[in-house]
């Protein structure tokens, strides 16, 4: 008996060591050179001309408009579609009715039609050549090539995102918590903030900051709806486009360097949250 | 205080839940529901404590109408088969709930709500635990927690589904006895779901 124990000298769960090192490594490679290295580059390049080619760049009229345009689309967008989607992840995840599964499709749409098409969409709608089209900017109302439009295409593309993370967490934790906060007397609302708000924070956070993300790259959609207009219309990642087209290298480089701190910013915040967070994280996951 | 159940239905969709039922349950009493799974017994309960409302029939608590009273307005301790402990909330968080939620007005002072909670956890011969999260706890201290969770709002009745269903024998026998010895403290009408 104790040979057949001493021949398993390793748990049955570890790999032989170089299994081990081949594995790790090959996931590190992969990391460095699809990760990485384009990321490394990006600065690279920005940094080309040294600092102060960078701040030349994002000194540019052009490049300042889009980076306010950015970033107001983006802090607009973003608490819109968190509001939005607690509310569709709480119908389906709470209520039973009919065509709910279409709903469920329906959120997933924006993940399936390609930018272009919706951002394409969104200018035959509301474009010169439509009825309603016409009728708004007979009335001074101005989408296509416009904030307005901008703000819609950004809202359609990044809706799923908080539903998205939201829905198979609340489905998981079920009712059970909420009707109990209901029989102790707590109306509707006093359930949502102190019971299914908590609960669903770190979900809802991940989506949030996923939609963040897309929001501020968003290009395909921007790029049909938005004209490109400099200075008036266009996004940090349509002007990136532009500056590249142009030959001005350490312009585009610079905006994208931009975009790229933009969102290792936010990833940054994610990681000291849970950092942070991590004992009451631990307590509160599972029952 | 006296429950009445006057010819209670319940359909989902075409399915029947629940069959018409007739019950009377005098003010003080421990009344235990027998019964094989799905027969309706847990849909019973819910529907005492407005969780669910019946298709027909009516319910009356102490000589009044309520079938149509909000689960707010019923005022019933009801302790989930799962527990449903707020996972993100202290046990001593948990039993007060009940207490903060109360309209401003009858909300009671922190030190009273402190007192209230720290009495019920002795009830519960748990004094120690207020500082630990629901998932630091056995099945069988969460069950009391539950239970004193839903004794904390001074409930006129106490309905419990299935409270000893996920617990190993010893637990269980352990519960029964402590159910019986609350019930006998507090004279609370007492309903609770069992299959054994």
């Amino acid at each position: 008996m104790s040979d057949i124990a001493l021949s398993r000298p390793v748990p049955v769960t570890t790999e032989p060591t170089f299994a081990r090192m081949a594995l790790i490594g090959l996931a590190v490679v992969f990391v460095a050179l699809f990760l990485f290295a384009p990321l490394v580059t990006v600065f690279a390049e920005a940094l080309a001309e040294g600092w102060c080619g960078v701040i030349a760049a994002l000194t540019l009229p052009d490049a300042r408009a889009a980076i306010g345009m950015t970033l107001t689309i983006a802090a607009i967008a973003v608490p819109l579609n968190a509001v939005f989607g607690i509310a569709a992840a709480w119908a389906i995840a709470k209520f039973d009715f009919r065509g709910k599964a279409f709903l469920i499709t329906l959120i997933d749409l924006p993940f399936s039609v390609s930018p272009v098409v919706a951002g394409l969409m969104l200018v035959l709608l509301f474009g010169a050549n439509s009825t309603l089209g016409a009728w708004l900017i007979a009335n001074d109302m101005r989408i296509v090539f416009a904030f307005p439009g901008i703000l819609l295409a950004t809202l359609f593309v990044t809706f799923p995102f908080v539903a998205r993370e939201l829905i198979p967490v609340m489905i998981e934790q079920g009712k059970a918590e909420e009707e109990a906060a209901l029989t102790l007397g707590a109306s509707g609302w006093r359930t949502f903030l102190t019971v299914t708000l908590p609960n669903i924070r770190w979900a809802l956070l991940y989506g949030v900051l996923l939609c963040n993300a897309r929001a501020m790259g968003e290009f395909g959609a921007v790029a049909v709806i938005s004209g490109k207009i400099r200075g008036q219309t266009a996004t940090m990642p349509t002007m990136v486009e532009m500056f590249y087209n142009e030959y001005l290298s350490v312009a585009a480089f610079s905006l994208a360097a931009v975009l790229a701190m933009l969102a290792l910013l936010t990833l940054l915040l994610k990681s000291l949250l849970e950092w942070r967070h991590a004992d009451l994280l631990a307590a509160t996951r599972r029952h | 205080m006296n429950i009445e159940i006057e010819e209670l239905a319940k359909e989902f969709g075409t399915s029947r839940a629940l069959h018409p039922v007739s019950l009377s349950i005098p003010s003080g009493a421990l009344i235990a529901l027998l019964g094989p799974s799905g027969s309706g017994k847990t849909t019973l309960l819910r529907i005492l404590a407005g969780l669910e409302f019946p298709t027909s029939g009516r319910v009356l608590f102490g000589g009044q109408d309520a079938t149509g009273l909000s689960v707010q307005e019923r005022s019933a301790g009801f302790v989930f088969q799962s527990y449903a402990l707020f996972r993100h909330m202290t046990v001593f968080e948990n039993v007060a709930y009940g207490l903060r939620a109360r309209p401003r007005k009858e909300r009671p002072t922190e030190a009273e709500i402190g007192r209230r909670v720290n009495r019920l956890l002795d009830l519960i011969q748990l004094p120690d635990i207020g500082a630990r999260y629901p998932n630091q706890l056995s099945g069988g201290q969460r069950q009391r927690v539950a239970l004193a969770r839903a004794l904390a709002i001074e409930p006129r009745m106490l309905l419990l589904d299935e409270p000893f269903g996920a617990l190993d024998a010893k637990v269980r026998k352990e519960l029964r006895q402590g159910l019986r010895e609350i019930h006998d403290r507090t004279g609370l009408t007492t309903v609770f779901v069992t299959h054994d």
